[in-house]
């Protein structure tokens, strides 16, 4: 569900962490950009591109070929700068309205909450470009009246309870990393809106070490959750690129996939039990078993649901033993078309390791761009003599060879078995092993692109990043033409400079495949880019559409992709959902209005 | 708008030269090049054919090496294999043969230069008009002249009848298919395959012609939809990102084949193409046939064309290497871009002076004053204008000498004799009843094949003015409904965008208002004093339509009883016609055209006045074999005359009308 894939362990030194227990998350946070107000891109004095902070291995860290790559695919300057509002204009901020008796009745449940602008403004949005962009610009025109924090799962019984009975409007909250728009307060809400952050529901309430799961409550976050398993010697190997901040039961409401699925699944296979509490009760299964035939799976129902029919308070989840080896890997192919045959070739023969991705040319430069200084001689003396043997040697067009990185897991010997067996079949599409390093950098690139983007708004230059899923014999065309579909558009709508339009191909499947794509461009001349932007996202969506993609692979619908629900599951099936949230909700307590 | 000789350059400088110039052409972005049998054995290794050799396989019990083996065949008879080497030898050739027979040939210089960036961009489809055999490689002589890639060629297998000819066009990137294969799936499974192949790789730019083949009226003829949907399936189940579609126009001061084209209209079969043919046809070296003109058109991109059409991509739900009929949103679409790509065509089809004076003299026969030809001529070419026609007629050119330089030019047709405009009457007393009917039948038509170029431009204004006519009616409503009707009833005869009767109705009036020859309000219509001269002069223009149409209806209504064939309709209404121009009961020379024939019993079919029957005698199972060819369908003619409406959804008022409308076609005959 995130913007930025972001990428695994290899890439966090956790000792380095610094969570101070009495800051909270929302203190460490940027309230107008991604991630870590400690982390993110400058152009030091020297005028070369580094990363501050010390979370991420990238910190500290000077870009010599940053800046150059930047001017040159966006045609930026960095004497053109625009700058986001220092801090939030309390001011602006929309009033709370809360009615009397509603707060008697809460402060009564000794529940805590708060009507502060900051603290409604920060659960107003999600990571859109267009909400970042309000942030630093504007403001919302409807935003949450009032914040309350459950602890536990009975508190938010108590607290959809008062919802009902004053009728209100709650929208959950977990970590924030929407990129659907489902965060965002619908504007013709008149009750008063409720945001319920889950960030205090954060325990791990029990290990089953025989069956291997533990139940959860659902407001933990994804690092969190792994940090505090890896204790006991174990992990749930769920890593979508946001989860340094996403949150358990974000990843339930969304469907969420993470990196590494071919190992340990997506969130539905992951997933034993859920506790949801509606507006109707409370709706959970009656045992925690691997699999069962009692009708269709209502967890089915609560995944995907998007917050709009209540809010998830308990996941049971599979854990594994926290594997012994980790390895990187990278492969470049002599172009696109090669590199795609070889995934389908890994899905084909089910081999995939934990991760495989395969970037095309334009990524693999951006990538590029973000190699660090090396430090000797002697590196640089191999890097050129790599870049020659690639090249040169074997004859690849470095401006159209394309890379695949890999991240294998498990027991030592497997791993370096499991290895081989890929680079055999890689060699057979004419790729050739390019190191751990590369492989690394590549994972790198995911969940740095978000703070990019916050850089990029200081220079002009937009972006956001959309995924799908397709079957695997329109992998190809479905990659080349929303990417030409995207630069057209942009000429069209009058963009100056061509966009930065490229994608990936970030998971596989037996039948098809996840394909990631970002987009960028200069906006400067543009008096509405929002707009162009907006509708030049549209035409990609339209475009895939055409090609036999999905609407959406992972990051979801919310309010941003509704318009072509109809279209992708039919008027009856939509009418079945409609009649779910009937049922459940009948006075639309969670009116967030997403999906439906 | 400049047009710009391409022969000029060849009278000065050798031939021989320009033919083994350096050829770089300019070539799709994307392109990989490859073999013309490289592209064959892809072909028979597709998904696509490699489905269908399974399923025959599977349906015939047979081994599916001896199907792919039967592919291969239909590959090596269909593929073209493109040589630089043949293509120096038409260059070489052609510049020789072109110089000979006409003076110039020119083409609009943007619209190659527009050209030229379409085919670096994406696939391209080429669709010119179709008059003469000319034009078959004469977009491969240009294309090569201003160094673009050179097209291959959709061409009828008839061709492979000419000895060396036909191989030699193959070499020229022709490639060759079945007239008729409809029941054949392997054979459409290759052959649609063969060309997809191209157009996604972006080997070559696509030729084919939308008409099917050459029109022997110079009217345009309506589009076949086979090849069209064919190259149109790449975009739509989004193989490319798009395609241009180029349409072009090619029309001729004077069509080599005018002669031939008359006898054949009026039952003398067209002879087969053959190479002797060919050599004995050498003698028309020593003639001139004028100038040539090109207008290459905007490329039209499919995608734009499909924009807010095709909504839900029909194709996402079934592998896309399955055979699948199109669905019926698809087939609209189809049929619509055809459409389109025709009045394309039309709209920027060039016309020669000579087409104008074609149209006054047969409106003014047996013989016309010269200088009223010369002031009417001049009057219609404003007229002309005023209605989009497209015409060359130089600047300084005055009206007298584009009138004589028409008639030096068409001598065969025209001649002028004491001051008249005679159409040439050669041998004209000497002779039977019937040979002079006949004689002049030929000169009327030949004739005729000029005034056609006008008309599709005229159409629309025209068919307003008959409507007025006939409905002798001011009111809007009335005439609109009359002009609905002979719409529908010249359906086949002109290019009508299909499913726009009201569009085409508004845009007639509009254009005789423009004209100032008639008024219109809320409700009403009525020609103005002096625009009674164009009302008349435009419906006289499409009498013999009318007329014709009447006589074939009427020898339908009243001399045949039972069900008949297309093959027993054409001579019967021919000697029916005959008869009558023989004992003077009509001057509709040009209802003898086997071509009006054929459109007025397909109107009437769908109009629902005749009833298509096709019988099966027998199981066949070869369909390639000409014997399915001529399984000609079985027309059957219900009692009176077609008072009868077969078709499920025909709108009983609109029947009714209809029902009126031919009544009174019949009425005014008597």
């Amino acid at each position: 569900m995130l913007f930025l894939q972001f990428l695994g362990f290899g890439f966090f030194d956790f000792p380095k962490y610094i969570l101070n227990p009495n800051a909270s998350e929302q203190e460490l946070l940027k309230w107008n950009g991604w991630g870590y107000n400690d982390s993110k891109f400058i152009f030091n004095k020297k005028g070369q591109a580094e990363f501050t902070g010390k979370r991420y291995r990238l910190g500290g860290m000077v870009l010599p070929t940053f800046k150059e790559w930047i001017e040159k695919t966006f045609g930026a300057s960095l004497e053109h700068k625009t700058t986001s509002r220092a801090s939030l204009n309390v001011n602006d901020v929309p009033p709370s309205i809360v009615n009397e008796e509603f707060l008697q009745d809460l402060r009564a449940t000794k529940i805590s909450y708060s009507q502060d602008a900051e603290d409604r403004v920060f659960r107003a949005h999600g990571h859109c470009l267009h909400e970042i962009f309000v942030l630093r610009e504007g403001m919302f025109k409807r935003i949450p009246d009032i914040v309350v924090w459950p602890v536990c799962h009975e508190d938010v019984v108590k607290i959809v309870e008062l919802a009902c009975k004053h009728n209100l409007c709650i929208i959950p909250f977990g970590g924030g990393t929407s990129v659907s728009s489902a965060l965002e307060c619908p504007e013709e809400e008149k009750r008063t809106i409720v945001s319920l952050d889950t960030s205090q529901m954060n325990r791990i309430l029990w290990i089953d070490e025989k069956n291997l799961t533990a139940c959860v409550e659902a407001g933990i976050v994804g690092q969190d959750l792994e940090k505090q398993l890896a204790e006991s010697g174990f992990c749930t190997g769920h890593e979508p690129d946001s989860m340094e901040f996403s949150s358990l039961g974000g990843w339930v409401a969304t469907r969420a996939s993470g990196m590494k699925k071919n190992i340990y699944g997506n969130i539905e296979d992951l997933v034993i039990h859920i506790k949801m509490v509606t507006p109707r009760g409370i709706v959970e299964k009656n045992c925690q078993v691997p699999r069962m035939s009692t009708g269709p799976d209502i967890h089915h129902f609560i995944m995907g649901s998007e917050g709009t029919l209540g809010v998830v308070t308990e996941v049971t989840i599979k854990i594994r033993p926290v594997p012994e080896y980790q390895k990187y890997g990278s492969v470049v192919f002599p172009n696109f078309e090669r590199g795609v045959a070889c995934l389908r070739e890994v899905a084909k023969q089910r081999c995939a390791p934990a991760s495989i991705r395969l970037v095309d040319n334009a990524q693999f430069q951006f990538g590029h761009a973000l190699k660090p200084q090396v430090a000797s001689i002697f590196t640089s003396f191999l890097d050129g003599l790599k870049k020659f043997y690639i090249t040169k040697f074997k004859g690849f067009d470095p401006n159209i060879l394309c890379v695949a990185t890999l991240l294998f897991e498990g027991d030592r010997e497997k791993v370096l078995q499991h290895e081989k067996q890929v680079y055999d079949i890689a060699t057979k599409f004419g790729g050739l092993a390019a190191g751990e390093d590369n492989g690394q950098r590549g994972y790198m690139l995911t969940f740095v692109i978000a703070y990019i983007r916050d850089l990029g708004l200081d220079y002009y230059v937009i972006g956001e990043s959309f995924e799908t899923s397709v079957p695997w014999d329109r992998v190809l065309d479905l990659c080349r033409n929303v990417k030409e579909r995207i630069v057209r558009e942009c000429k069209e709508k009058g963009v100056q400079f061509a966009p930065l339009s490229t994608c990936r191909v970030t998971q596989t499947y037996d039948a098809g495949a996840c394909v990631y794509f970002y987009f960028a461009f200069n906006y400067r001349g543009i008096s509405d880019p929002i707009h162009v932007y907006e509708q030049i996202e549209r035409a990609a969506r339209e475009e895939i559409l055409a090609n036999g993609g999905s609407l959406s692979h992972h990051h979801g619908v919310g309010k941003l992709r509704k318009r072509w629900m109809k279209e992708s599951i039919s008027d009856v099936g939509l009418g079945m959902l409609r009649s779910v949230k009937e049922y459940v909700d009948p006075n639309n307590i969670f009116g967030n209005k997403n999906l439906l | 708008l400049y047009f710009e000789d391409i022969l000029e350059e060849r009278r000065l400088s050798s031939d021989l030269r320009y033919a083994m110039k350096c050829y770089t052409p300019v070539i799709y972005k994307g392109l990989s090049p490859c073999k013309p049998n490289a592209i064959k054995s892809a072909v028979l290794q597709s998904e696509q054919v490699q489905y269908v050799i399974k399923q025959l396989a599977k349906e015939m019990g047979e081994s599916p090496d001896i199907i792919q083996e039967e592919a291969m065949e239909i590959l090596d008879e269909m593929g073209h294999s493109m040589q630089l080497g043949a293509v120096r030898f038409f260059a070489f050739t052609l510049s020789k043969i072109f110089k000979q027979l006409f003076q110039r040939v020119c083409v609009n210089e943007e619209g190659m230069q527009r050209l030229q960036h379409a085919i670096q961009e994406h696939p391209v489809v080429l669709l010119p008009s179709h008059r003469s055999y000319v034009d078959f490689l004469m977009l491969s002589y240009l294309l090569y002249t201003y160094d673009l890639a050179l097209p291959v060629i959709a061409a009828g297998i008839d061709f492979l009848g000419m000895k060396i000819v036909g191989e030699l066009l193959r070499r020229a990137g022709a490639f060759f298919m079945r007239r008729s294969f409809g029941g054949n799936r392997l054979y459409w499974a290759v052959f649609s395959e063969y060309v997809k192949t191209m157009l996604r790789s972006g080997y070559a730019p696509i030729e084919f012609f939308l008409e099917g083949t050459r029109s022997r009226t110079a009217k345009t003829l309506t589009p076949k939809f086979g090849l069209l949907s064919i190259v149109m399936e790449p975009f739509l189940k989004r193989e490319v990102f798009d395609t241009y579609l180029v349409p072009i126009s090619i029309s001729y001061e004077r069509i080599l084949e005018e002669s031939l084209y008359a006898y054949e209209l009026l039952g003398v079969p067209k002879p087969k193409e053959s190479t002797s043919g060919l050599l004995k046809a050498r003698r028309i070296l020593s003639d001139n046939f004028g100038t040539i003109h090109i207008y290459v058109g905007q490329p039209v991109s499919l995608r734009t064309l499909a924009s807010g059409r095709i909504n839900r991509c029909p194709y996402n739900l079934v592998p896309r290497h399955l055979p699948q009929k199109p669905s019926e949103d698809i087939q609209e679409f189809v049929s619509d871009v055809a459409y389109k790509m025709e009045l394309l065509q039309i709209e920027n089809m060039v016309l020669s002076p000579w087409v104008l004076v074609a149209a006054i003299l047969l409106q003014n026969l047996p013989a016309m004053d010269f200088e009223l030809l010369i002031e009417k001529t001049l009057w219609l070419k404003g007229l002309t204008q005023t209605f989009g026609g497209f015409i060359e007629w130089p600047d300084n050119l005055c009206a007298r000498k584009a009138v004589l330089s028409g008639l030096t030019l068409h001598a065969n047709i025209a001649r002028l004799v004491d001051g008249h405009v005679v159409l040439n009457d050669k041998g004209l007393e000497d002779g039977a009843v019937g040979e002079i009917v006949f004689k002049r039948a030929l000169a009327i038509l030949m004739c005729a094949t000029y005034r056609n170029q006008l008309l599709n431009v005229f159409v629309r204004p025209s068919l307003v003015a008959v409507a007025l006519q006939m409905t002798r009616s001011f009111r809007k409503e009335e005439v609109y409904s009359c002009f609905s009707f002979l719409r529908d009833v010249f359906s086949d005869e002109f290019i009508f965008f299909p499913g726009i009767s009201l569009k085409d109705f508004e845009e007639g009036c509009f254009l005789l208002t423009k004209c100032d020859a008639i008024q219109t309000s809320q409700q009403e219509i009525y020609p103005t004093d002096k625009g009674s001269v164009i009302v008349s002069f435009l419906s006289a223009m499409f009498k013999p339509f009318v007329e014709g149409y009447q006589l074939i209806f009427r020898y339908l209504s009243k001399e045949t009883k039972e069900a008949f064939t297309e093959k027993q309709l054409i001579p019967g209404v021919r000697n029916f016609v005959f008869q009558l121009l023989e004992k003077g009961n009509t001057q509709c020379y040009e209802a003898l055209s086997s071509d009006m024939q054929k459109n007025a019993l397909a109107a009437l079919v769908q109009l629902g006045a005749v009833k298509k029957k096709k019988i099966v005698e027998t199981l066949l199972w070869d369909p390639a074999t000409k014997f399915l060819n001529s399984l000609a369908g079985c027309f059957c003619l219900p009692l009176p005359f077609g008072f009868q409406s077969f078709s499920q959804g025909f709108d009983k008022q609109r029947e009714q009308s209809c029902l009126f409308l031919i009544e009174g076609l019949l009425c005014v005959l008597e």
